[in-house]
């Protein structure tokens, strides 16, 4: 099931893309990646344990993410967390994302369209 | 105490829900979901008491519902498909066992007068039932090739495999006619242009399955069975234009080209078992 080049998983959805940027600086168990992706998209995407673990199950099958038995802080967890890393196909992954959504960003641009709408 | 009853009941009735998700879901993720809900409930009561709650209930319902119906789909579909390439394979080696006895029995009684100059015997057996069963197996072992298969082996063999799922249903016709004793040259024309088809469109998978290291060890096996009685008819038409005449190929040269399809197919049949569908490279997120 895992693919040979991060270019067959593109495009992501936003929610599989947010889930990689929350995961890019530091492990997390399911709460901690809901509220980072809450976080960083300032509320405008809230994640519900369906779509999340849906998305999660996803990732691992590709080789995107993976499980981690390690514990930032064990004192301070419940062992029923499971933390997710992401892997090198992960952050590979990530990075032809980003480049994509910069290149279709330059033709909206190119093409002027704004925040607003297209050009009159 | 009030709030950790409310919580504790949220969680419980979460996890009852859970049930929705097939099985192998509910066990690998079930108690990290659950766990994650008991946060959030923690969260929504803390932050806005009761009314928080059902908020946060009528939000995660709908989602709930909604990928656990998507996930009972992915997994009877996976489970269909899984079945429907087992299923395939057989069918495959059965056709091409069916399509060997046929050729082994027609070999025992053998004129030359029907068109490809072979075993006539061949065809009174194909009269009785053995070729619509024979084109009927082959017709699903085709499918589920292409099905399993198909994406690995490129755009052209996939066509190549649906062209030949359709030459064993027009063979099969044919051979049903035939069977039924209508009267005789279209239903046999019917019958071996459809089977030339077939075996064209396999041979053709075959070498494009060489070419991209799809199916290896066994891939020549499709190239060779499928590609020798074409080659050879599309010999005896050369020749006869050549020639203007109408001979046929020896009957040696038919049988033995018979031979090496019927046991090709069957050997490639054999070997498809123990061999793992492929996925199409481009994985659906």
């Amino acid at each position: 099931m895992k693919a040979t080049t991060p270019h067959d998983l593109l495009p992501l959805t936003p929610a599989v893309f947010h889930i990689l940027l929350a995961l890019m600086d530091q492990e997390r168990h399911g709460y901690g990646i809901m509220k980072e992706v809450e976080q960083q998209t300032e509320g405008e995407m809230l994640l519900r344990p369906g779509t999340l673990y849906q998305a999660i199950k996803r990732m691992i099958e590709l080789g995107m993410i993976e499980e981690t038995d390690d514990r930032p802080d064990p004192s301070l967890d419940d062992e029923r967390r499971r933390y997710y890393r992401v892997t090198g196909l992960g952050r590979k992954v990530a990075s032809a994302e980003a480049e994509r959504l910069r290149k279709l960003l330059a033709l909206a641009r190119n093409k002027q369209v704004t925040a607003f709408g297209a050009p009159s | 105490m009030e709030s950790f009853a409310s919580v504790s009941l949220s969680q419980k009735i979460f996890s009852r829900l859970l049930v929705l998700y097939p099985r192998g879901y509910r066990e690998q993720f079930g108690p990290h979901m659950s766990q994650l809900f008991k946060d959030c409930s923690r969260e929504a009561l803390a932050l806005r008491g009761t009314t928080g709650l059902i908020t946060l209930w009528l939000a995660t319902l709908p989602d709930l519902f909604k990928t656990a119906f998507e996930e009972n789909f992915k997994e009877i579909t996976h489970m269909s498909k899984e079945k429907f390439h087992r299923l395939g394979k057989w069918a495959f080696v059965l056709g091409a066992a069916l399509f060997l006895l046929a050729f082994v029995i027609g070999g025992m009684e053998t004129s030359t007068e029907d068109p490809l100059g072979g075993p006539d015997a061949l065809i009174e057996y194909f009269k009785l039932g053995i070729g619509p069963l024979a084109m009927l197996l082959f017709f699903v072992g085709i499918a589920s090739l292409r099905s399993a298969y198909g994406d690995a082996a490129g755009s052209v063999a996939k066509t190549m495999l649906s062209i030949a799922a359709i030459g064993s249903l027009i063979g099969g016709i044919g051979a049903i006619g035939m069977g039924l004793m209508l009267s005789g040259e279209p239903w046999w024309y019917l019958f071996f242009g459809g089977a030339m088809f077939m075996l064209l469109g396999i041979g053709v998978f075959g070498v494009y399955c060489m070419q991209r290291k799809v199916l290896p060890g066994l891939s020549w096996l499709f190239a060779l069975g499928g590609l020798t009685l074409p080659l050879l008819s599309l010999a005896q038409i050369v020749f006869q234009l050549a020639t203007d005449t109408q001979a046929n190929p020896a009957e040696w040269a038919s049988q033995l080209a018979l031979g090496v399809t019927s046991l090709a197919l069957l050997a490639a049949g054999l070997q498809l078992q123990g061999t793992q569908d492929i996925a199409p490279k481009t994985a659906k997120r």
